[in-house]
């Protein structure tokens, strides 16, 4: 009968023991998984984060397009509210996936919310023109900006044009005495005083980066078109966009892809005003797609290396405005504003 | 005694003559191979490249009519570091463009010393040289391997 009670007692214990066990596993189940269990009966979606890195990015095609574009941190520029996500600190928000409240699973493939794009809708834009020129067409141009136009100037092959360029070069440099030539420095303004030039191919704006403030660059920027356009009534003002930088290697905070844009945004709406400027886009070229200068194609992150200034030379050659379509008119439709800048003083005209 | 004077004047003569052609030997220079070698064994801090020979009379203001062959490799811009060497129809005009070279480096030294302080030191110690109808430019980081390059080519 002891035996009995004994083995009772035992069995008792032992189910207490399993019980005890489950109510346990259950515990961290809930502790650890409720969240999950609870979006399984509400069917609600949720933000989901892995700290694990890639292996955890979902499947679809964007969003492994989202996942692999953060390794090369494509946007640094992106934010919390860009993703609608909480990005874990030291990892670009662009890991983690953005739901808007439908399963994601039926979600269909869609375009990479995160790739800029360089096509801009507008009449001053150069596009592609066919046949591409060659070098005799830069024959009655000239070239004017910083460094990095320097660097074209140096590695791209370019064999025809006149260049005024300097390092360091920037919109409220025109009238500094930056440009070499035989007899020492002169201004930009008293290189453009003599030879009468059909086109002007300007590159400005990676030394404004730090502009402030910044109300200021676009009417500064504007007052030196038009006294280029003063000075060379007959040419036709090309301006080049800011390539992108690859933030990763400078040191400089204002050196950004964000004002890179931001200062691209000011030139084109300068071009767009004037009837005898064009806006080539060279970032057609130099995007890694995401906003940001293709890696590689700098040592510093500014200056391109050799290869990158001969494709920018192809680019120029196939993106031109045709005579054709200057003398018919077709070219632009736009109506600029008149000019209401007081001249330049004789000082500044002065050939040296 | 007078046959001695004579012989002895002769010598001086020969010797005067031979210092006053200051080692501008007729030497024939591969302008190609030597700029090609100056950049590649001279500057570290850069990766040069060759520039249209096309430009650079318009890049060191030397008459394009006097230069009779030209090579350079020029940076990015990220640097100062440059390379340029030029054949001309004569020795004078390889000495003018000794001087254009100056002029080059004098302005260079100038917009550098507010873009990048640091590149003013290179230019302050660029090696101008001609030799002949050959005039060089070296703008680098080891002027001492640039010297015996140079002299190996016989500058």
């Amino acid at each position: 009968m002891g035996t009995k009670k004994r083995r009772k007692k035992k069995a008792a214990q032992n189910d207490f023991f399993i019980l005890k066990l489950l109510v346990l596993v259950a515990v961290v189940l809930v502790i650890f998984e409720g969240r999950l269990v609870y979006t399984m009966f509400t069917h609600k979606s949720s933000p989901v984060s892995t700290a694990s890195g890639l292996k955890d990015a979902p499947e679809t095609e964007s969003e492994g397009v989202l996942a692999s574009a953060s390794a090369s941190h494509p946007r640094s520029s992106l934010t919390s509210e860009d993703t609608g996500a909480f990005p874990l600190a030291g990892l670009s928000a662009a890991v983690f996936v953005k739901s808007s409240g439908s399963d994601s699973q039926n979600t269909p493939k869609t375009e990479d919310p995160y790739r800029v794009s360089e096509e801009i809708d507008s009449l001053a834009v150069v596009k592609e023109t066919s046949p591409a020129v060659d070098d005799s067409y830069f024959s009655d141009a000239v070239f004017i900006g910083d460094s990095r136009m320097q660097g074209f100037q140096n590695t791209s092959g370019i064999t025809q044009g006149d260049f005024l360029t300097s390092v360091g070069l920037g919109t409220d440099g025109m009238s500094n005495q930056n440009i070499s030539t035989p007899e020492g420095n002169i201004s930009v303004y008293q290189g453009l005083s003599g030879k009468q030039y059909k086109k002007i191919y300007l590159m400005l704006g990676t030394n404004d980066l730090g502009y402030y403030p910044w109300e200021s660059f676009k009417p500064n920027f504007t007052n030196v078109i038009e006294q280029f356009h003063k000075l060379q009534p007959d040419a036709l003002i090309y301006i080049c966009s800011v390539i992108y930088v690859e933030e990763s290697k400078i040191s400089t905070s204002y050196d950004n892809n964000e004002n890179v844009s931001k200062i691209n945004g000011y030139l084109l709406e300068v071009a767009e005003e004037k009837d005898y400027c064009y806006y080539i886009n060279l970032n057609e070229i130099f995007t890694n797609g995401y906003g940001s200068l293709l890696e590689g194609a700098s040592p510093d992150g500014i200056h391109l290396e050799a290869p990158y200034c001969q494709q920018m030379l192809s680019f120029l050659k196939s993106h031109y405005v045709p005579d054709s379509a200057l003398s018919s008119g077709s070219a632009r439709t736009a109506n600029a504003p008149e000019d209401t800048e007081e001249p330049v003083s004789e000082t500044e005209t002065a050939q040296s | 005694m007078k046959r001695l004077k004579v012989l002895i004047c002769m010598v001086v003569l020969a010797f005067a003559l031979t210092a006053c052609s200051k080692g501008g030997k007729d030497i024939t220079v591969d302008v190609a191979k030597l700029a090609e070698e100056l950049q590649a064994q001279t500057v570290t801090s850069d990766t040069l490249s060759a520039t249209a020979p096309e430009m650079l009379s318009s890049i060191y203001f030397v008459n394009a009519d006097q230069m009779t062959k030209g090579a350079a490799y020029m940076s990015s811009g990220s640097t100062a570091c440059e390379v340029a060497v030029i054949e001309c129809k004569e020795s004078k005009q390889a000495e003018e463009a000794a001087k254009s070279f100056q002029t080059r480096v004098t302005n260079q030294s100038d917009l550098f010393a507010s873009y990048d302080p640091e590149e003013v030191t290179k230019l302050d110690a660029a090696i101008i040289k001609t030799s002949g109808k050959y005039a060089v430019l070296c703008v680098c980081d080891d002027t001492k391997k640039a010297e015996e390059i140079l002299k190996n080519y016989g500058f």
